[in-house]
């Protein structure tokens, strides 16, 4: 197959990128996103805060499960331009947690971004962690 | 924008090293271009935080992250002078805060429009917002 059908295979309705996972996120890890980032909320960092809201552990940063967004996408299609990028948190990632981020494209069309539905779940593979949405210009 | 709250126009860049310390963070290749979800730094600046709390006074409740949106029309880029001009509004039913945010280049062209969505969610007084 030549690099321009496989390209163009990759962006058709349907096409499943492959399941990568991230992590697992360390409390260094999560404390160098909360520096990185400026969100230093406590909940992220105190297990006893963590604790009376009902956790075992303190919560990742939403926002560092949608950062794994961009490399996921990157080591599937390098030079694609991610345009839209939108999710919601549906349960907390927890310190010391994994997860795996899937996708597959559900819109394809030429001259417009392809649309692309992205999942993450977490480490037993069944829970929904977050579902989102990518645009992407090829 | 109808109903909300300004927060204010903010100057924000993304330093080579800002960029740099996300990129690590989040396993962002460094480019000339900032990470995608790079601007939710800026949206931790203190009168931004501040204006959310100002929203979510009265709740006996923390604020969590429900969604996040960026559109861009073009890409960001590194050591670049940007204005980020920020509206929030409070929704209830459910009980909400949600922020949008317009980033525009030095000639006003806008770049990227921000959603966040922030729930209320009530928690123990300590966590209180």
């Amino acid at each position: 197959m030549s690099p321009d059908v496989a390209a163009s295979s990759e962006l058709a309705a349907g096409h499943v990128i492959p399941p990568r996972r991230f992590g697992p996120f360390s409390a260094k890890m999560v404390a160098a996103y909360a520096e990185a980032s400026g969100d230093d909320n406590p909940l992220h960092s105190d297990a006893s805060l963590a604790a009376r809201a009902g956790l075992a552990r303190p919560p990742i940063h939403g926002m560092l499960i949608m950062g794994c967004f961009e490399p996921y996408l990157h080591a599937w299609r390098p030079a694609a331009s991610i345009v839209k990028l939108s999710g919601k948190f549906i349960r907390p990632v927890l310190v010391g947690d994994s997860i795996e981020v899937s996708g597959k494209v559900v819109q394809a069309a030429a001259g417009v971004p392809a649309v692309l539905r992205l999942m993450v779940r977490g480490d037993d593979g069944r829970d929904l962690v977050c579902l989102a949405e990518a645009f992407v210009e090829p | 924008m109808s109903g909300s709250t300004a927060l204010g126009r903010f100057a924000v860049v993304g330093t080579i090293a800002e960029a740099d310390a996300f990129c690590r963070a989040t396993g962002v290749a460094p480019a000339a271009t900032l990470p995608l979800t790079y601007p939710m730094r800026w949206l931790a600046l203190p009168d931004i935080r501040a204006g959310l709390l100002d929203l979510a006074s009265g709740a006996e409740a923390v604020l969590v992250h429900e969604s996040q949106s960026f559109a861009y029309t073009h890409p960001l880029f590194v050591d670049q002078l940007y204005t980020l001009t920020v509206f929030a509004r409070r929704e209830a039913a459910p009980d909400r805060v949600i922020l949008d945010g317009v980033v525009t280049d030095a000639a006003g062209v806008e770049q990227l429009r921000i959603e966040t969505i922030l729930r209320l969610i009530a928690a123990p007084t300590e966590l209180a917002a």
